[in-house]
């Protein structure tokens, strides 16, 4: 009987065990994913006074509000064009930085390697001030060396531009650190058959190094577009969203409208979409994923 | 396929990460906020022990128990205005022993707001806190303050000597909200040098002398610019307050909440966004963008002559610019010269006296704003920060007399204080700070050529409705 109960009992413990293991975790990820989520999500479908209490539950009204105003369309179509500029040109400049890089040779502690990913190192809101102060208009750097005045922080364009640029900037380090290393990991007897077969450094380029590292691409590619997406610290402290809305992209309006004007509601429902886009788009890149990449 | 499952749910938990950097805003923030007031709550322990010996020490010699209050000052500025601020607050411990005010920096006005409104839900906020003037009828509707009324009415705080301009803002209802600490009004800078060359010695008397002067100046070939954009809201509000036009309801949010945007009504609005955008149109206003300070920069380097800006940044002009050229300061210019000038609102910060139900806190706290309401304290503050005095009397100052002579400029910004019988007409609604960057978007489009003065108005008017019946709607009048 009593050797019965232990049994059971050990049967039990080691029943439990592994959730034991997990409990950190799930904790952790409770307390700051899952429990600020739902919160989100009911504060969006809730009206909140200013001072972050939920008054009363109203539905889809929240989500109505924001599409009827133009503003939310807006950000979002600033959003989209700031990301389709960004994301190609932070790739290619991740990839352009590593071939050049990459001399096959495997020493470690190539100070060029250092150098490109020294960016990396730099926090963004550093990185965004020394910019700022580089296109500044009137004492920037970058008029100075452009030799003429070019207004980049007033104009619509330019100030778009001028995020687009310091942002690449800003992610060059990490795209070069996995575009090298993608690099690194195609096998030296694929060049030496192509080098073998006569084939030129464009053709070697294009049907040999792209393909293989296809899957680090790929990979730079959602990356690139959810960090795209959420770009904010670079909007925050060099246009706060200027000029006239023309760098106010989606995470700066939730930061907006929670941070500054307090709407909460307003604001949780900007992020529930938020979500849905990021969502959204990384299930159609995976989806596309299959046409071109390349898994050895 | 397996793999790609796995990146799949791999890639959903990722984004679920990314998500809570931007979804999870307000609960997040509380949850930080928790860990900012135990900090603090840890810090405030901290001192206790300080003014417990104090207290002891009395006690000992006085032969009776005394108990020292301590209480706790949550605040806005920083730099050398947030250091003035501290030493004022330390002379004030020094010299006493029965109140003992621990003054907390919490970030920008806004930041200190937001933290405000946290804290007071769990419990854990100040006795006394510094808002912006925008947030006055945020704190109001909020419900957590003792009106200062109160106040002065229950410990004899002597009101009679402080500007009534000043005061005239920060009441409601024939009631003072809070005591004005830090107090600044729009002004408008120009070069002197410059503009004595074409005849304008005064600086331009109206908006009308703006464009003209900027005319003149950049076909001269005297400057780039004539204008150089450093606050564009005010740009677009004070002519309205200098002609006494409602922005919004209920005289302008004074009488009653807000419920509406009345500025599109009639056409002064159009006509002062006309004016601005004639300025970028005629390429009179410096190209370096809205920012304010990058303008500011175009400003001190000489290439625009005119730029209107709070009477607060007249010492940093004055350091800035130096030898340069003489600065030239006058009151801010109403849209024309014939046009009736009621004067300008102001800007700045006072202080609000939070309801914690602390039993002697209020005697204590009306003694803290005794002193610092103080001839000599404002007097000492105002010429370390640039910011005006709240009580007549500081001009009687040596301190303050020996900046007036050294600096003559301050002279005429404080009789452009004293000129400004409209401040207690400046607007007041909750949403005046998201209002405020609705207006600045459509005002940077129409500046840019994009849209039309009436289209900026009506937008604006449009977004702001929106903004100020939705904030009505979450916030219904208990």
């Amino acid at each position: 009987m009593e050797q019965k109960k232990q049994a059971g009992n050990s049967q039990l413990i080691k029943a439990l065990e592994p959730y034991l293991y997990l409990l950190p975790v799930l904790l952790l990820f409770g307390i700051f994913t899952f429990y600020p989520l739902i919160r989100t999500i009911v504060m969006s479908l809730s009206a909140v006074n200013s001072m972050g209490i939920v008054v009363k539950f109203t539905g889809l009204s929240n989500f109505a509000n924001l599409f009827s105003t133009g503003q939310f369309w807006k950000d979002l179509v600033t959003t989209v064009k700031l990301s389709v500029i960004l994301v190609p040109l932070e790739i290619i400049t991740g990839v352009l930085l590593a071939l050049l890089a990459d001399r096959r040779d495997r020493k470690k502690g190539n100070p060029i390697r250092v150098i490109f990913a020294l960016p990396m190192s730099v926090s963004y809101a550093c990185g965004s001030l020394i910019w700022l102060f580089i296109f500044n208009p009137t004492t920037g750097l970058m008029n100075h060396l452009l030799g003429r005045h070019v207004d980049w922080i007033g104009d619509a364009n330019n100030a778009l531009l001028m995020i687009v640029i310091t942002t690449c900037w800003l992610t060059a380090g990490m795209n070069f650190v996995y575009a090298i290393s993608g690099l690194q990991s195609v096998p030296d007897e694929l060049y030496e058959c192509s080098r073998l077969e006569g084939a030129g450094y464009l053709q070697t380029l294009c049907h040999i190094t792209l393909p293989m590292i296809s899957p680090t691409l790929f990979y730079l590619l959602i990356i690139n577009t959810i960090n795209a997406f959420q770009t904010f610290t670079q909007i925050r402290l060099m246009t706060q969203g200027g000029p006239g809305g023309s760098t106010h992209v989606l995470a700066y309006s939730i930061y907006d409208s929670a941070f500054i004007s307090n709407r909460w509601g307003n604001a949780c429902a900007q992020s529930v979409i938020f979500f849905l886009i990021l969502l959204v788009i990384s299930v159609l890149q995976f989806r596309f994923e299959r046409k071109g990449v390349f898994y050895q | 396929m397996k793999k790609k499952q796995i990146a799949l749910l791999l890639s959903a938990v990722m984004l679920l990460a990314g998500m809570t950097g931007c979804g999870a805003s307000a609960g997040q923030a509380s949850a930080g906020q928790g860990g900012t007031e135990q900090g603090e709550t840890a810090e405030t322990n901290a001192a206790e022990p300080e003014s417990g010996t104090d207290q002891t020490d009395t006690a000992a010699e006085d032969g009776e128990s005394r108990e020292t209050q301590h209480l706790t000052f949550w605040y806005g500025l920083n730099g050398s205005p947030g250091e003035a601020l501290q030493k004022v607050i330390d002379d004030y411990n020094n010299s006493q022993d029965k109140v003992f005010v621990e003054a907390q920096y919490q970030g920008s006005y806004e930041e200190t707001l937001n933290k405000l409104k946290t804290a007071v839900r769990t419990q854990e906020g100040p006795d006394i806190v510094q808002i912006y003037e925008a947030g006055t009828r945020a704190m109001i509707d909020s419900g957590f303050i003792i009106p200062m009324q109160e106040l002065i009415d229950e410990y004899d705080i002597d009101t009679s000597h402080l500007e009534e301009n000043i005061l005239n803002y920060y009441t409601i209802d024939d009631q003072l909200y809070s005591m004005p600490l830090n107090t600044s009004i729009p002004v408008c800078y120009y070069n002197k040098t410059v503009l004595s060359q074409i005849g304008y010695e005064e600086g331009p008397q109206s908006w009308e002398d703006i464009l003209e002067i900027s005319k003149q100046v950049t076909e001269q070939g005297l400057a780039t610019a004539g204008f150089a954009m450093t606050n564009t809201i005010w740009c677009f509000e004070q002519p309205m307050v200098q002609e006494h036009y409602a922005m919004v309801d209920n005289d302008n949010g004074r009488s009653g909440r807000a419920t509406k945007t009345v500025f599109a009504d009639g056409d002064m609005a159009v006509n002062i966004v006309s004016t601005l955008q004639e300025i970028y149109e005629n390429g009179y206003g410096a190209d370096v963008g809205f920012t304010v300070d990058a303008n500011k920069a175009a400003f001190c380097a000489g290439e625009a002559v005119i730029t209107c800006d709070s009477s607060g940044s007249l010492k940093a002009f004055l350091d800035t610019i130096g030898d340069s050229f003489e600065l030239g300061v006058c009151e801010f210019p109403p849209l024309s010269t014939d046009s009736e000038n009621g004067g300008v609102t102001l800007g700045g910060a006072s202080i609000y006296v939070c309801d914690n139900g602390r039993e002697g806190a209020n005697e204590a706290i009306a003694d803290f704003i005794k002193y610092m309401i103080s001839p000599e304290v404002q007097g000492e503050f105002s010429v370390s920060t640039g910011y005006f005095p709240i009580t007549t009397e500081a001009y009687d100052q040596q301190v303050v007399k020996d900046n007036f002579e050294q600096y003559p400029q301050y002279q005429v910004i404080t009789d452009a204080l004293h000129k400004s019988e409209n401040m207690g007409f400046g607007p007041l609604y909750a949403s005046i700070v998201e209002c405020r960057s609705v207006y600045q978007k459509y005002l940077e489009q129409a500046m840019m050529g994009e849209i039309t003065p009436e289209e900026c108005v009506s937008k604006s008017a449009e977004e702001a409705n929106a903004i100020i019946a939705d904030y009505n709607m979450a916030n219904p009048v208990e």
